[in-house]
């Protein structure tokens, strides 16, 4: 009785360390099958074993001293917040140990700077690389780089949701943590246990990756980049082992493929658990989904009509239309162009095709899902607030409830949906004004913005799918965007209230010690 | 025959008064301050029993073992259920049991109740509701009765200066509508002073003449014709306001939203406005007072073609339905114009009606005889299948069936022994209505409809 009595005391209760630790312990081993990749390439193992031990050490240690503690909402943000940071910021050593980013003319704060931005774009699956012309992607290994690929691919569904898989202690609370990672239009529990529904998740986006693999690998890319592509298709990702991206293979069926791949990954995961669960396609009675697919549609064959009216076969502007329209749309980020200036290559198009590819950068897919953006739901819910706004001018007495679907949305969450985007429109006007102060031209600076809240990959001006963020931003501007990144895959929220909430702790523990020192 | 009334509420008390001039009523109420309300108001002559319906003992005391027939009408569907079932454990052959859960209307439970033939499940709203939906379709009815399948309607209406059958004896209508009568007049109810209104089955000398009411019957494919010579236009409204947002109203916006119509509605309360407007997505719901004049103008009430009142409180709904007409007369510049809102108000309280009954609020009912109409239909089924009474006036309409050993089988309707104070309206011979002339003879197996003053209800029936 006494020695369980002090077992139970040795761990501090702390959600964020565990939650932090347990994290990491996947990395660990993530990092530690890569270590054996790299052999086949004659590479050295050591960076990522090393890395994977250190990593395995820390969480281990933490995951060992800690038990979940209450889960108020404070702590659900704190721990997720402090998952992504921790997994974060450990995720920059294998780059380190190996010298990715150590080419001629960078010092060690850049090398830093840009492994952090390569490791928080991997981890919040945005895509966006420093990777470029100066430091080919195909120069390193291929340990490094599916080590690269899986961290968009554990980022895209959600560390967290990894975590509470094996995490039964932490009970109903684990829905919380699910939600602040990936909220919903409802919590959507698919079983009846919350660890079950974590990982019906993964089930599905096991097998959705596994689908896109073999796909990839039937329409004729070799086995490793099919796999690495399948890996950050599902994640909406967008990174590649190529330099060139999809535009390196430039073959429409891959292209077709990685389209359905990305739709898939974009759509809510919920809908696809019921799809296996009841037999049917429920898709397309869903009313976010037909506005995905609807709008997805429209602003394809739009682009395309512009571009072949400015002179490039329909053929071919559809393709690169749709390819573009998707990849940007679903956060995933990955592009067709086969040079500068080629018709994959948007940053080249008209400015029409442009701004339209904008709107993309900000919709993001299907709450749910893998995607980031503002989400197509919250647009909706967003849109139907601001109509009724006009309708009550003249009817100030009646209501008008927001439907979606057949659904009434509560009042709660219109006012959390509105919110968000006030939150997200001041983000993005303070993000470019402190980019375009720091160094870039205005529409570099406004679409890298948007595009790292998004978490979806290149953006237009000089950051356009064939340049690199290395190229396109300073060191403090890429520094700005990791940090955007971040606070754009945990949905604004949760990573603003980690910002705050120690602030106010500590505005309250002055006031105490002032109290004391008068009194 | 002996019967037990549940429930002494609005439908109850008045289900019990109504049935109890030919039956013997006991009325169960379990509220000992509405019990007491009930014993002091000395207009209701039945046998009230302080008790829950679904307490044996107070059924017991009821006289359940006697009971012929249980009508479980308080406002828990649960407890109504509960009743029947105790009741029929208890022998009682037939029930009636108001059930407003759409969810509890099915077979399962119907099945618990017994055979369809005796047990009934009414919905008080959904009465109402049907009913206003028909005075919608023909605004200026004052009330709307279907009988025999359908076949045959019976139509209330107040003579307009302009109608047709204005100066018109029944001599003449009956002259021009020989050979085939479509339909006849059953009822003149006139007024013969200040203070009294007098309802006679008239003669053939009579003529009419303006601000009668007159209640027709008449062949389902005749309607059209007769709406036109009461001077009343058929019309389905585009725009339609429902002041209150009971039950009730939302029934009918649901009806209503189906036939396309633009349906507002305004309600009282935060919470069940907010619950409308969730279930109603193609109607709109204000959340306001009735009797806020704002609140009205807000609603574009001048611009509506009909407005229904029917909430709870009769005052509030009377008062609507006149800031409804006078506001649409401000909108269109005419108090006499046709264009101007239509009003129906729903009364409670039934000795208000002699105050309504002018031109100024249109066409008003009451829940209570919609929900009595279906339950005395169901009580005389058997040797009556249908039947249904007035807001106005205390004339029945009663619809028998001919069989080879009625009294009556084979002889003429002169002849055939029928008091001076009821009127063999129509006949449905082979599932076809004709209108019944002294000369018809009865048959085996017509359906035979006849209006009479309720106290010769009885020995009607001997006649079949």
């Amino acid at each position: 009785m006494s020695r369980f009595h002090f077992k139970t005391m040795s761990k501090r209760p702390h959600t964020t360390l565990h939650v932090a630790g347990t994290a990491l312990l996947f990395v660990s081993l993530m990092m530690l099958v890569c270590s054996f990749v790299e052999l086949s390439d004659n590479k050295s193992i050591y960076p990522l074993l090393v890395a994977s031990i250190i990593c395995g050490l820390i969480g281990g240690l933490a995951r060992l001293t800690t038990k979940p503690g209450t889960l108020g909402q404070a702590e659900i943000f704190s721990a997720v917040g402090g998952a992504y940071l921790f997994v974060s910021l450990f995720g920059t050593l294998p780059y380190l140990f190996a010298g990715t980013f150590d080419y001629g003319g960078s010092n060690s704060l850049i090398e830093f700077t840009d492994a952090l931005f390569e490791s928080i774009s991997g981890y919040t699956a945005t895509g966006s690389t420093v990777f470029g012309s100066h430091n080919p992607i195909e120069s390193h290994g291929t340990g490094i780089l599916l080590y690269r690929q899986l961290t968009q691919w554990l980022g895209g569904l959600g560390i967290v949701v990894l975590v509470v898989t094996v995490l039964p202690s932490l009970r109903a609370s684990g829905l919380g943590l699910i939600s602040a990672e990936a909220p919903g239009p409802e919590s959507d529990r698919l079983a009846s246990r919350v660890v079950d529904t974590a990982r019906e998740f993964w089930k599905i986006y096991f097998v959705l990756t596994l689908l896109i693999g073999v796909g990839l690998f039937a329409a004729g890319m070799g086995g490793f980049d099919a796999l690495a592509h399948a890996l950050t298709t599902a994640a909406t990702g967008g990174f590649s082992t190529r330099s060139a991206s999809i535009g390196f293979w430039d073959n429409p069926t891959i292209e077709i493929i990685l389209i359905i791949g990305m739709i898939l990954g974009g759509s809510s995961f919920a809908l696809h658990w019921r799809a296996t669960k009841e037999r049917r396609v429920p898709h397309f009675k869903d009313s976010e989904f037909r506005a995905y697919i609807g709008l997805f549609t429209l602003a394809a064959v739009v682009i395309a009509w512009i571009l072949s009216s400015n002179g490039l076969g329909f053929g071919q502007a559809l393709r690169s239309a749709t390819f573009n329209v998707v990849a940007l749309g679903t956060s995933s980020g990955f592009s067709n162009a086969t040079g500068d200036g080629s018709s994959g290559d948007f940053a080249a198009w008209a400015s029409g095709p442009q701004a339209i590819l904008f709107i993309f950068l900000i919709f993001g897919g299907c709450t749910g899902s893998t995607s980031g953006g503002v989400k197509i739901f919250r647009l909706q819910v967003g849109a139907l607030h601001a109509l009724r706004s006009i309708r009550k001018f003249r009817r100030p007495r009646g209501i008008f409830p927001v439907f979606h679907g057949s659904k009434v949305i509560s009042e709660s969450l219109v006012q959390r949906v509105a919110g968000f985007i006030a939150v997200y429109a001041v983000l993005v006007i303070s993000g470019t004004i402190i980019l375009t102060i720091l160094d870039t031209d205005i529409v570099t600076a406004a679409s890298g913005a948007v595009s790292a809240l998004g978490n979806m990959g290149p953006a237009l001006g000089e950051a356009g799918p064939t340049s690199s963020f290395a190229d396109a931003y300073s060191a403090p501007s890429r520094l700005v965007l990791a940090i955007f990144m971040l606070i754009g895959r945990l949905e604004i929220f949760p990573m603003l209230l980690m910002v705050i909430s120690p602030y106010r702790v500590t505005k309250k523990q002055i006031r105490q010690i002032r109290k004391k020192n008068y009194s | 025959m002996k019967v037990i009334v549940v429930g002494a509420g609005e439908v109850g008390t008045y289900v019990a008064d109504r049935l109890n001039r030919h039956h013997e009523v006991s009325l169960l109420e379990k509220n000992p301050e509405r019990f007491n309300q009930i014993e002091r108001d000395h207009s209701l002559d039945v046998l009230t029993i302080l008790g829950s319906g679904t307490d044996p003992d107070a059924l017991k005391r009821a006289g359940v073992e006697e009971a012929d027939l249980l009508v479980a009408v308080t406002k828990n569907d649960d407890a109504n259920l509960l009743s029947a079932l105790l009741a029929k454990q208890a022998g009682v052959k037939r029930t009636i049991v108001r059930v407003e859960s759409r969810g509890l209307r099915n077979k399962e439970v119907g099945q618990l109740l017994g055979s369809s033939e005796n047990h009934l499940m009414i919905d008080p709203d959904e009465e109402v509701a049907q009913d206003v939906l028909r005075l919608m379709e023909y605004p200026g009815a004052l009330d709307m009765i279907h009988m025999g399948g359908g076949e045959v309607v019976i139509v209330g209406s107040r003579l307009p200066s302009n109608a047709p059958l204005v100066g018109m004896s029944l001599k003449e209508l009956g002259e021009e509508l020989e050979p085939d009568w479509d339909f006849m007049v059953a009822t003149i109810t006139r007024q013969m002073n200040e203070e009294e209104e007098v309802t006679v089955i008239p003669r053939e000398d009579e003529t009419l003449q303006e601000g009668d009411l007159l209640r027709i019957i008449c062949k389902q494919r005749a309607l059209r014709d007769v709406i036109r010579r009461l001077g009343i236009e058929r019309d389905m409204p585009a725009r339609a306001l429902l002041l209150g947002g009971g039950r009730t109203a939302q029934l009918l916006a649901e009806s209503l939203v189906e036939k396309a119509v633009d349906v507002a509605i305004i309600e009282r309360n935060t919470d069940r406005a907010n619950e409308l407007s969730a279930s109603l997505k193609r109607a709109l719901v204000f959340n306001g007072d009735i009797t806020d004049v704002d609140m009205l103008e807000e609603a574009d009430v001048g611009r509506q073609d009909i407005v229904v009142a029917l909430t709870g409180e009769d005052d509030a709904n009377v008062l609507a339905c006149l800031y409804a007409k006078s506001a649409g007369a401000r909108f269109n510049g005419d108090l006499e114009n046709t264009s101007n809102p239509k009003t129906i108000a729903v009364v409670h309280r039934l000795k208000l009606l002699g105050l309504l009954d002018t031109h100024d609020v249109g066409a008003t009912l009451s829940p209570r005889t919609a929900t009595a109409n279906s339950v005395l239909r169901f009580v005389r089924s058997g040797d009556a299948a249908q039947i249904a009474t007035f807001l106005q006036g205390d004339a029945e309409i009663l619809e028998f069936a001919v069989t080879d050993e009625s009294a009556c089988e084979g002889k003429r309707i002169s002849d055939a022994g029928f008091p001076k104070e009821a009127l063999v309206g129509a006949i449905l011979r082979d599932g076809k209505p004709q209108i019944a002339r002294g000369s018809t003879v009865f048959r085996d197996r017509d359906h035979v409809i006849v209006i009479a003053k309720s106290e010769w209800a009885e020995s009607i029936g001997q006649l079949f």
